[in-house]
C-alpha cells in the first residue's frame, strides 16, 4: 500500500485522495462567491471575481499539500513555526499598520500576515512535539512545559499587534490539541482554574482601551449605544429581517442600505441571513458541519498520533473560527475581528484555511506509512 | 504493519508489555468524543440563538425599501426657541436598469452633474438586471433639478426625509442623531424617540440655552488647546430647577455626519465618563461633618501632624504648619483635616449622604447616556478618607454638578433634566442638608475663592464661589502622577446661589505661564472664570459693586 510515491503511481494517488472534502470545501466556497456577490450589490468586480481566483489559486495549493508525504509536513513542523516565529517579531519591528493594528509584513509583491501563518505552524509544531514526547511524560511537569513554551510565544507576540481574536484562537487550539493528546484530567482542571484567576488580570493589564471596550459593550450593550455595538444591534437587526425563508436573492434592504459595514468580510453571514433566512443559514452551518465532522473521521483513521494531532488541531481552528464568528454575528461573542472561513471576503484567510485542509487530506492520504518517533 | 484482530484479542491486552500506541489511540477516541460533545453543545446553543435572532428577534428591517418612507419628525429646540435638529426634504435617486435605454450615455451624462460618483460602480449597477439600484441618497432641491434637466429614462426619485442640525457640534452630544429611518441613535434623538416621531407633535423644548451653549463649549475650545488635554467636558446647571443649560463634551462631532469623526467623539464626557474627581468633593464632606455637628466652622484641627489611617499616610500636597478650622481646611484644600472630619462624621452617616446626594447611582435625567458610578465594595475606615476628598470614587461630572447644587440650593437635591422645566413640570426636591449646613457650606465655598486654591476663577462682582480638584488617574497599581484629571465646580452668584458650573480637563498639560502645574487651580478654575464671565450676563444674574458683603470669614474685600 505505501509504494505509491513511484511515479506511475501519481495518479493512484491523486485518486486516493478524499474527494468528498475536497469537493464540501469547494461547496463552501463557492456560498461565499455567491453571497459576496449579493453583498457588494452585484457587482461583480468588487469582490466575488476576486474570492473565486483566490478559491481556485489556494484549491490547487490545497491538492499540491495534500500531495506531499506527511514525513515531510512531520520534518517541517519545527522549521515553519521557528519561521513563523521570527515573521511575528518582524512584524513587531517592521510591520504595516492597517486600521490601526499592526499586523502586516510589507514583502513587496504581498502584503504577509504571519499570525495567519503561526495558525498552521502551532498545530503542526504540537502535533509533532506530542508525537515525539513519550506517553509517560505527557502530564509531567517537562511536557507541559515544552507545550505551553510553544503556546505562549506566539500569543504574547500576536496579541501585541494587537489582534485579540487570533490571539484567543492560537489558545485554544493549543489547550485542545494538548487535551487531545492526553493531558491528565488534574492538569486540566489545574489550569481551568488558573486561568479563571488570570482572565481579570488579563482584562485589566493586558488589552488595550478600545478591546476593552468592545468586550464591555457586549456584555452592556447600552453602555455605547452608537459606537462599538453597533455592529452587533445593526447585525442582529439584519438577521432578524431575514425570517424563516429571508428577502431572497440580492433583495436584502438592511444589506442594500449598508446598515451592517463590513458585510462582505467578517459579518457576512447576516447576508445569508436576511436573504435566505434561517433556513439559508442553517442550511450553511449544515454545510461547516459536514466538513468538520468528516475531518474527525478522517483522524481516526491515522495511525500515528502525528497525523491524527495535525487533522484535529487544524479542524479545531476551524471550528473555532465559524463558531466565534457566528457567536460575533449574532450577539453571542464579543466583535473581535474573526471571519467566516472560506465565505468571508479576504485573500490570507483563504489561504491558510486551504492549505490547513491540505495538510488534513495529506495526514489521511499517507495514513498508513510508518513515521518514525524521534526522540528528545 | 497491518492489524488483524486475532481471536486470542482479550489476551493481548492484559500483557504487561505496554502498548502505548493502543493506549493512547482508545484514551484519544475518548477525548475527541469528549472534544466532539462539546463541540455539539456549542452548535445547538448557536443554532438556538440563531433561530431566537431570526424568528423573534428585531424585525425593525423587514420590510423597508418598497414603500415611501413617509416619517416626520418634530423639531428640537433650545429654551429660547432656537432650533436644534429639524426636519428637510432631500431626494434620493435610484435606478431601474431595465428601463435604461442606453447605460453608456446614462452613465457620461449622470458623471457630467454629478462627478463624484464612480463611474465603474455606475456602469455595473445601470447594467445590473435588477429593477431596483440607489445611485446616489440625500440630493438637495437644486441637485435633483440638474439631474431631471438630462432627461434620462429610468432614472427616478423617491423623496426623504432628513434630519438637520443647524448649530452642527453645538448642539451634538444633547441632540445625538438619528440613523437614515430617523430613528433615534443618541442622545435627545434616542431618549425622546416616540415623543418626536409621534404624528403631528409639538416641537420639543429643551432646556438648554444655546447661547451658554456656545460660550462654554468656546472656552472649553481654548482650554482644550492650551493645556493639550485629551479631552475636557463642561456642564451648567440651574440648581433651583435642575435644568441643564450647557452640557459640553470635547472634542465633539457634527451629528449632521457622526460618522465622519472617530467614535470618541461621540462619547458624552460630562454624563459618561467617571473619573475620580478628587477634591471637589470635599465640601460635600464639610456639609456631611456640619450636619451632623461633628464640628464647629472655628475648632482647629490638628492639619500639621502627620496622620496614619491602615499604615497608610495621608498625603498632603501643602502641609500646613498650624492647626486649621474648617474654612481654612477647605480653602487650603487639606486632605488630613478633610480625613479627620469624615472619620468623625463615620462610614455609614457618608454613605447615607452619599446616596442622598445621587453620587451612588446613574444621573436619572432623560439620556440613555448616563454612567453609574463606580463604588467600591468594601468600605473600611480608609474607604471613607480617600471618598471624603474624592478618591476611590469615580462619578460624572454630571452628577458631582448636581450634588454640589444640592449642597447650595438651600440643601434640596433636584434631579437634573434636558426638558425646561415651568411651574406645570416643576421639579420634586429632596432635603439632604438644612438651610444653615447649606449656608455655611456656601460661605466656604466663597472661602475658597477668595482665600484659596479657587483664586483664579474670580470674576468682579458675581461672588463665584467653587473648589478644585486634582486627581491622578488610576494605573497599574495605583495611581500615575503624570496623567491627571482636574475639575473645578463653581457657583454663582453668591448671595442667591442659582447655578453650577463644573469643568473636567482629561489630561491637561502644564504649559507656558502656569508654572511647570499642570493643577485644577491653573487650568479647570480659569475656564470656569472664563464662561462665568460670559454667561452670567446672558442668565440674567446682576453683578454687584459691594464687595465687602461677599467676602465670608474675612475682613479684606475681595471681588
Amino acid at each position: 500500500m505505501n509504494t505509491l510515491s513511484s511515479k506511475a503511481g501519481l495518479t493512484a494517488k491523486l485518486y486516493e485522495i478524499n474527494w468528498l472534502l475536497v469537493a464540501l470545501v469547494t461547496l463552501v466556497g463557492l456560498v461565499g462567491v455567491v453571497m459576496i456577490f449579493a453583498a457588494t450589490d452585484g457587482v461583480w468586480s468588487r469582490g466575488a471575481q476576486q474570492h473565486l481566483m483566490r478559491l481556485i489559486v489556494a484549491g490547487g495549493l490545497m491538492i499540491g499539500v495534500a500531495m506531499v508525504d506527511v514525513k515531510v509536513w512531520y520534518t517541517l513542523a519545527y522549521p515553519a513555526y521557528i519561521g513563523a516565529l521570527l515573521l511575528l517579531i518582524g512584524v513587531d519591528v517592521m510591520g504595516v499598520s492597517v486600521n490601526g493594528s499592526q499586523r502586516w509584513l510589507d514583502l513587496q509583491i504581498i502584503r504577509l500576515q504571519p499570525s495567519e501563518i503561526m495558525k498552521l505552524a502551532i498545530v503542526l509544531a504540537l502535533a509533532r512535539y506530542y508525537h515525539d514526547l513519550p506517553k509517560w511524560r505527557v502530564s509531567r511537569f517537562f511536557g507541559l512545559l515544552g507545550a505551553a513554551i510553544l503556546i505562549l510565544m506566539p500569543m504574547a507576540l500576536i496579541l501585541r499587534q494587537p489582534d485579540l481574536g487570533t490571539t484567543l484562537l492560537v489558545a485554544a487550539t493549543g489547550v485542545a490539541i494538548a487535551f487531545l493528546a492526553g493531558v491528565n484530567w488534574r492538569v486540566i482542571g489545574g489550569a481551568a482554574l488558573a486561568s479563571a484567576v488570570a482572565l481579570p488580570l488579563f482584562f485589566r493589564f493586558g488589552l488595550k482601551e478600545y478591546q476593552r471596550s468592545r468586550i464591555l459593550t457586549f456584555l452592556d450593550p447600552t453602555r455605547d449605544p452608537t459606537g462599538a455595538s453597533y455592529h452587533i444591534t445593526q447585525s442582529k437587526i439584519a438577521l432578524g429581517s431575514g425570517g424563516v425563508s429571508g428577502k431572497g436573492f440580492m433583495n436584502g434592504t438592511q444589506r442594500q442600505l449598508e446598515y451592517v459595514p463590513e458585510n462582505r468580510t467578517d459579518f457576512i453571514f447576516t447576508v445569508i441571513g436576511e436573504e435566505f433566512g434561517l433556513i439559508g443559514s442553517l442550511l450553511t452551518m449544515g454545510l461547516y458541519m459536514l466538513v468538520i465532522g468528516l475531518c474527525i473521521w478522517l483522524s481516526m483513521q491515522c495511525k500515528h498520533i502525528f497525523s491524527r494531532l495535525l487533522v484535529l488541531g487544524l479542524t479545531t481552528t476551524f471550528t473555532l473560527y465559524i463558531f466565534i464568528n457566528l457567536g460575533m454575528v449574532m450577539g453571542l461573542a464579543p466583535v473581535v475581528g474573526v471571519p467566516l472561513p472560506l465565505i468571508s471576503y479576504g485573500g490570507t484567510v483563504i489561504l491558510t484555511v486551504m492549505t490547513g485542509f491540505g495538510l488534513i487530506l495529506s495526514a489521511h492520504l499517507h495514513r498508513k506509512n510508518e513515521l518514525p518517533r524521534s526522540s528528545f | 504493519m497491518s492489524v488483524t484482530p486475532p481471536d486470542h484479542f482479550p489476551q493481548a491486552r492484559t500483557m504487561t508489555v505496554a502498548d502505548d500506541e493502543f493506549a493512547s489511540v482508545s484514551e484519544g477516541r475518548i477525548r475527541i468524543r469528549i472534544g466532539a460533545f462539546i463541540f455539539m453543545f456549542v452548535l445547538l446553543l448557536v443554532v438556538l440563538r440563531l433561530a431566537e435572532v431570526s424568528l423573534f428577534g428585531d424585525k425593525r428591517g423587514a420590510n423597508l425599501l418598497p414603500k415611501e418612507i413617509t416619517t416626520t419628525r418634530a423639531d428640537i429646540k433650545d429654551r429660547n426657541g432656537e432650533v436644534l435638529a429639524t426636519t428637510l426634504s432631500t431626494y434620493s435617486l435610484y435606478a431601474e436598469p431595465r428601463k435604461v435605454w442606453n447605460v453608456e450615455e446614462t452613465v457620461q451624462k449622470l458623471i457630467s452633474v454629478r462627478p463624484e460618483l464612480d463611474i465603474n460602480v455606475l456602469r455595473e449597477r445601470l447594467s445590473a438586471k435588477r429593477s431596483f439600484v440607489w445611485i446616489e441618497r440625500g440630493l438637495t432641491p437644486k441637485e435633483r433639478q440638474s439631474v431631471f434637466a438630462l432627461g434620462l429614462p429610468g432614472l427616478a426619485f423617491r423623496q426623504e426625509p432628513k434630519r438637520v442640525y443647524p448649530r452642527g457640534n453645538l448642539a451634538s452630544h444633547i441632540a445625538g442623531f438619528t440613523d437614515v429611518d430617523l430613528n433615534g441613535s443618541a442622545g435627545v434623538e434616542r431618549a425622546f424617540n416616540d415623543r418626536l416621531a409621534e404624528k403631528n407633535a409639538p416641537s420639543l423644548a429643551l432646556s438648554v440655552d444655546m447661547r451658554v451653549q456656545y460660550a462654554v463649549a468656546d472656552e472649553l475650545q481654548k482650554g482644550l488647546e492650551r493645556f493639550e488635554a485629551l479631552s475636557n467636558a463642561g456642564v451648567v446647571l440651574n440648581l433651583k430647577t435642575g435644568e441643564i443649560v450647557s452640557m459640553v463634551s470635547l472634542p465633539n462631532f457634527d451629528p449632521n455626519d457622526p460618522g465622519a469623526t472617530l467614535p470618541e467623539t461621540r462619547f458624552n464626557h460630562a454624563s459618561m465618563s467617571t473619573y475620580d474627581l478628587g477634591s471637589v468633593f470635599k465640601p460635600l464632606t464639610m456639609a456631611m461633618a456640619l450636619e451632623e455637628g461633628v464640628s464647629s466652622l472655628t475648632e482647629p484641627h490638628p492639619v500639621q501632624k502627620p496622620f496614619k489611617v491602615r499604615d497608610k499616610f495621608i498625603r498632603e500636597d501643602h502641609p500646613s504648619k498650624v492647626p486649621l478650622a474648617m474654612p481654612d481646611i477647605l480653602a487650603q484644600s487639606s486632605n488630613r483635616g478633610t480625613a479627620i472630619l469624615a472619620l468623625r462624621v463615620g462610614a455609614e452617616k457618608q454613605k447615607q449622604y452619599l446616596k442622598a446626594l445621587g453620587l451612588f447611582d446613574r444621573v436619572p435625567f432623560e439620556l440613555a447616556e448616563s454612567a453609574k458610578p463606580q463604588v467600591q465594595n468594601r468600605w473600611i475606615d480608609l474607604t471613607t478618607v480617600t471618598v471624603s476628598y474624592g478618591h476611590g470614587i469615580s462619578v460624572t461630572p454630571l452628577g458631582l454638578a448636581a450634588a454640589i447644587g444640592a449642597t447650595l440650593n438651600d440643601g434640596l437635591y433636584v434631579t437634573p433634566t434636558l426638558i425646561k422645566r415651568d411651574a406645570a413640570n416643576a421639579a420634586t426636591p429632596r432635603r439632604v442638608f438644612s438651610s444653615s449646613t447649606s449656608r455655611h457650606t456656601r460661605d466656604m465655598m466663597r472661602y475658597v475663592v477668595t482665600h484659596g486654591t479657587g483664586k483664579k476663577s474670580r470674576v468682579k462682582g458675581y461672588g463665584v464661589m467653587g473648589k478644585t480638584g486634582t486627581a491622578e488617574k488610576p494605573a497599574m497599581g495605583g495611581y500615575d502622577e503624570k496623567r491627571l484629571v482636574t475639575s473645578y465646580v463653581a457657583a454663582f452668584p453668591y448671595e442667591d446661589p442659582t447655578y453650577v458650573v463644573m469643568i473636567t480637563y482629561d489630561e491637561p498639560k502644564a504649559v507656558e505661564g502656569t508654572y511647570g502645574y499642570a493643577t485644577a487651580g491653573w487650568n479647570a478654575a480659569p475656564t470656569a472664570g472664563a464662561v462665568i464671565e460670559r454667561i452670567a450676563p446672558m442668565l440674567g444674574v446682576q453683578r454687584r459693586i459691594d464687595p465687602i458683603a461677599m467676602s465670608p470669614f474675612s475682613e479684606e474685600a475681595l471681588p
